[in-house]
């Protein structure tokens, strides 16, 4: 290993090993404390900072070829790694009082965001395939933490089992794409220039890796699983689950796509095309339709995911530059939008005993005026309203759709914002014009950390919203 | 910093700063002296506006989203109709606050604070020449309006808050997709996407007929969604209804007028070859609207509701105006805005201060009122003549000279529409007069009006000055159309020149124009 791959891996390195050192200082420590939490917040800061030091504007390679070190791969790690910070910082307040050692969580989270820096800095399948495991079944164990209750195991299993099928279908893919091309790095397979014989072959395998990716980022019609496992993990798992690990797929989808020549592809490029405009138009109207009429906010929040994964769905299929860009911008906002989003309910979930259908937040203004304005306008961002980030997330992606002549994806993404606009401004016109039903103020109010993160989310939101130039400077200056 | 963000960021911080104020007696006065504030610098940017000039005065340019692809910028500027609009929000804000000083008590600061925050988004919306910036101020109407009907209306307030909100969303987003469409068509041959609006200008006029259309009818649906034009105007009773009165009173003052204010600046002045298209279609719509919301005006037996149908009738005579693309019926459309405002908003007003005294809505509930509230009676009636057009006030200005417009027009050719937009006039006389015998004269038929009190000293102070503004531009029309005159005139000749070439022609002619 020489240097400089040591430098391209670092922030793996750190997240990784900071894992290993919590699981390890578990085992001698007995007393419950929020020492891992805080090494995860540490490492998971520092990681994302030296993500943002280290990155180079142009394209290299380590590890004789295995690991882009990019501006790209660099992007998609400082969101990671916001991811992990904001719900370790949530943790904080949610984990208190539950049945689970804080230090098995930490480890797993930290794991869980190594696979993910893996997936958006692999420059070959395997490593990709690696990440997406070591993310999956990170994932699997954290949605079964709270052991003694029925709903979280149950999500662990639906979600271990559904997605231990969808990477058979992924490694599929990934071997009949080797069987065509004849390589699984993404560098030597961007430079193949001839017409390969086996073309349709390389379709079907695309074709199958885009299913191994729709489940995991829950586009339909792979999201069966998304509701269940959202309703029964713990919230915040929940909430990084739908948004660091939607980005890690889409950080990989756009670099496979984006490495497969198109003369190997020959006439086919339209159709991969199609078949992700139509999957990213079916999760839009999907997603926000279905949202509609669930009366658990959690359930309400994984259907308008799978219509989120429906709106970056349109990045990958405009199929240039620009939609990259726009998958980059709309994953970093969402996930500012998202994870506050369950870290609210989270707070709820906590202090009263239900917390978790819609009617619970009758009146909510009254009871606790601050939770009410973050999720109000958590919730206006997420319909996509301008001034909030959301919104310009949401317009980037669009632009990218009618660059590459999609007009009608446009559409359908404008037409579904408009349905989903129906039920996040619901939950806003209980809060605010609802009447309580009890009259309890707030029971718990030790929840300034919580507070306190939520609050940098959505000032972060508005600022975002007000000067999106930082966003697409950033992107501009990582995507070189 | 220009004297436009400055109009924009003093009701924007005044907003944030009521956030300090928990008292609700200091919040109203607070919000009131931001309003004034604003109100005095819309008057100092109106003694450096330049009536001689066409074009955009004023102007503000600050870059703000750029990249090698992508240059969208904060800018602003006004020319003489927006410039007429800015002043008409300032001052109908602190006449407003004024007029509806104790109607309500529940949670002031927060009322006021999002009253601020609607102020800077509609002047932001009347100032910007950028349209992703008119975009997100137009959207940004929508959050304190939606709060305000939703908390503080009467009993049906969500449905109406939530249809509100939804309906207009609709609109708007389809004419997004159209701003993006437009901005990218635009980058095709300068490289860069942008969406100021004099490159988008350039740029539309180099599509063809078949691609304005549809640019033209997402722009057009989403503004008479906001105006609002039959058949979009089902929203606009509920909301008004359900309003509390200073939510009304902006509603019909100010927020319908964005709607006009966008056929004019972006439907005439981005795609006037497909305006004059549709100009049949838009201006059969809006009489249709002149003599349908005048009906079903007549037929109401709730005042409010009555006042919201009137609106959806003279809203008719500006859209009327604004398609027969003469001189005569744009100005009359930027005078028609003034007065709408101005009449439509004294009556929510005045209304709501009745409803503060009996609390029914219902015309059957009066009668006989002059007797007992004899200052309110003549208050009432000046703001109702206004409303039916009487010579000397201000609302014959605007109805003859849209009409005199809709007769003259070359684009729309026919007199059906002049006649038929004057029908409007003869029934707004029933529906208004009708109203007022009902309301106001005749015996006293309820006896729980006997103790209802005539106007305070603080209710006449709001009134006196629309009434002066009434009589001013019935009189001496000419010291408020010249304010707009240059910058319309200059518009209607050039769609009036775009007509004299045929369309078939005009698509050939333009490029050629972008060349040079």
């Amino acid at each position: 290993m020489s240097q400089t791959d040591f430098i391209a891996a670092l922030p793996l390195f750190i997240l990784a090993g900071t894992g290993l050192l919590i699981l390890l200082w578990d085992a001698f420590e007995k007393k419950p404390s929020n020492v891992p939490l805080f090494l995860l917040v540490l490492a998971s800061v520092g990681a994302g900072i030296l993500a943002a030091i280290n990155m180079t504007g142009t394209q290299t390679v380590a590890f004789g070829g295995l690991f882009f070190d990019s501006g790209y791969s660099n992007f998609f790690t400082i969101i990671f790694c916001a991811a992990t910070a904001i719900t370790g910082l949530l943790a904080k307040d949610y984990l208190k009082g539950e049945e689970v050692l804080v230090g098995e969580f930490s480890a797993l989270l930290l794991f869980a965001a190594s696979g993910m820096v893996m997936m958006a800095s692999g420059a070959d399948l395997l490593i990709t395939f690696l990440g997406l495991e070591i993310m999956s079944i990170a994932f699997y164990v954290l949605a079964g933490l709270f052991r003694t209750r029925s709903e979280s195991n149950e999500a662990a299993l639906k979600y271990f089992l559904l997605g231990a099928f969808a990477t058979g279908f992924f490694l599929y893919g990934i071997a009949l794409i080797y069987g065509s091309l004849g390589t699984m790095n993404l560098r030597t397979m961007s430079n193949i220039q001839t017409t390969i014989s086996f073309s349709s072959g390389l379709l079907i395998g695309l074709c199958l890796m885009i299913v191994g990716f729709a489940f995991k980022v829950a586009a339909f019609p792979f999201h069966q699983w998304a509701p269940d496992v959202y309703e029964g993990s713990p919230t915040i798992v929940a909430g990084y689950m739908s948004t660091a690990g939607k980005a890690a797929a889409f950080s990989a989808i756009i670099l496979v796509f984006s490495s497969i020549p198109s003369s190997a592809l020959a006439g086919n490029a339209g159709k991969i095309q199609t078949v992700v405009a139509v999957l990213a138009a079916m999760s839009m109207l999907y997603g926000n339709i279905v949202a509609i009429s669930q009366t658990k906010i959690k359930r309400m929040l994984a259907y308008s995911s799978t219509a989120h994964a429906g709106y970056l769905l349109i990045g990958i299929a405009a199929l240039n530059t620009s939609g990259a860009i726009g998958v980059a911008i709309y994953a970093a906002v969402y996930l500012l939008m998202q994870v506050s989003a369950f870290g609210i309910v989270a707070l709820l979930e906590k202090d009263s005993e239900g917390g978790l259908t819609l009617d619970d937040y009758n009146g909510l203004a009254k009871r606790r005026p601050w939770a009410a304005f973050f999720l109000s306008l958590l919730m206006l961002s997420l319909a996509g309203i301008p001034p909030f980030a959301g919104f310009f997330g949401k317009y980037y992606l669009f632009l990218a759709a009618i660059n590459s002549g999609m007009t009608w994806l446009a559409i359908v993404g404008v037409i579904s914002s408009i349905i989903a606009s129906y039920f996040y401004l619901r939950v806003i016109v209980r809060m605010y014009f609802g009447e309580s039903k009890s009259e309890a103020t707030e029971t718990n109010p030790e929840n300034n950390l919580t507070y306190l993160t939520i609050g940098i989310a959505s000032i972060a939101l508005i600022v975002l919203g007000c000067m999106p130039g930082f966003l697409t400077d950033a992107a501009g200056y990582f995507f070189k | 910093m220009g004297l436009l963000s400055l109009l924009i960021l003093v009701p924007l911080c005044g907003a944030a700063l009521l956030h300090f104020i928990k008292d609700g007696k200091q919040a109203k006065y607070f919000a009131l002296g931001v309003a004034m504030v604003s109100f005095v610098i819309s008057l100092v940017a109106f003694t450096q506006f330049d009536q001689g000039v066409t074009g955009f005065q004023l102007q503000e340019k600050y870059s703000w989203i750029s990249s090698r692809t992508i240059s969208i910028s904060y800018s602003l500027g006004v020319d003489g109709m927006a410039m007429l609009l800015v002043l008409l929000t300032t001052f109908l804000m602190v006449i407003a606050l004024i007029g509806t000083w104790n109607s309500t008590t529940k949670s002031l600061s927060s009322l006021m604070a999002l009253l601020l925050l609607l102020e800077a988004a509609m002047i932001g919306v009347f100032c910007s020449l950028d349209l992703f910036l008119f975009y997100i101020f137009w959207e940004l109407i929508l959050i304190p309006m939606y709060f305000i009907i939703g908390i503080w209306g009467g009993e049906r307030r969500i449905y109406s808050a939530v249809k509100f909100f939804i309906y207009t969303l609709a609109g708007s987003l389809l004419m997004l997709v159209a701003i993006i469409w437009l901005g990218v068509e635009a980058s095709k041959v300068t490289g860069v996407f942008t969406t100021s609006f004099a490159d988008l200008q350039k740029a539309s006029a180099a599509l063809s007929l078949n691609v304005q259309q549809y640019l033209f009818w997402a722009f057009a649906i989403s503004f008479a969604i906001k105006v609002p034009l039959f058949p979009f105007h089902t929203w606009l009773p509920d909301a008004h209804v359900e309003a509390p009165t200073i939510g009304s009173v902006i509603l019909a003052g100010v927020l319908l007028k964005m709607g006009t204010y966008g056929m004019i600046r972006f439907n005439l002045g981005l795609f006037p070859a497909a305006s004059i298209d549709n100009a049949t279609i838009m201006s059969t719509l809006a009489v249709i609207g002149i003599i349908y919301g005048a009906l079903v005006a007549m037929v109401q037996t709730d005042i409010k509701k009555l006042i919201a149908y009137s609106s959806v009738t003279h809203m008719g005579f500006l859209v009327l105006g604004i398609f027969s693309m003469t001189r005569e019926g744009l100005q009359g459309a930027v005078i028609q805005m003034i007065n709408h405002g101005l009449s439509t908003g004294m009556l929510f007003m005045m209304f709501g201060m009745m409803y503060e005294r009996t609390h029914t809505r219902e015309i059957k509930d009066y009668g006989g009122l002059a007797k007992i509230t004899p200052k309110y009676a003549v208050f009432f009636a000046i703001a109702m003549l206004s409303s039916v057009g009487l010579p000397g006030l201000n609302g014959f200005v605007g109805e003859y000279l849209t009409l005199m417009g809709a007769f003259q027009s070359t684009v729309l050719n026919s007199w059906v529409y002049g006649i038929l937009g004057c029908s409007g006039v003869i029934l707004a006389a029933v529906y208004l007069l009708w109203m007022y015998q009902r309301f106001m004269l005749g015996p006293i038929t309820n006896e729980h009006n006997r103790n209802v009190k005539d106007l305070s000293t603080r209710e006449m102070t709001a009134l006196v000055p629309l009434v002066i503004f009434m009589i001013w531009i019935g009189i001496q029309p000419m010291n408020f159309l010249k304010v707009s005159e240059k910058s319309i005139n200059a518009q209607s000749d050039a769609l009036l020149h775009t007509q004299s070439v045929a369309p078939s022609q005009y698509q050939i002619i333009q490029p050629s124009i972008i060349v040079k």
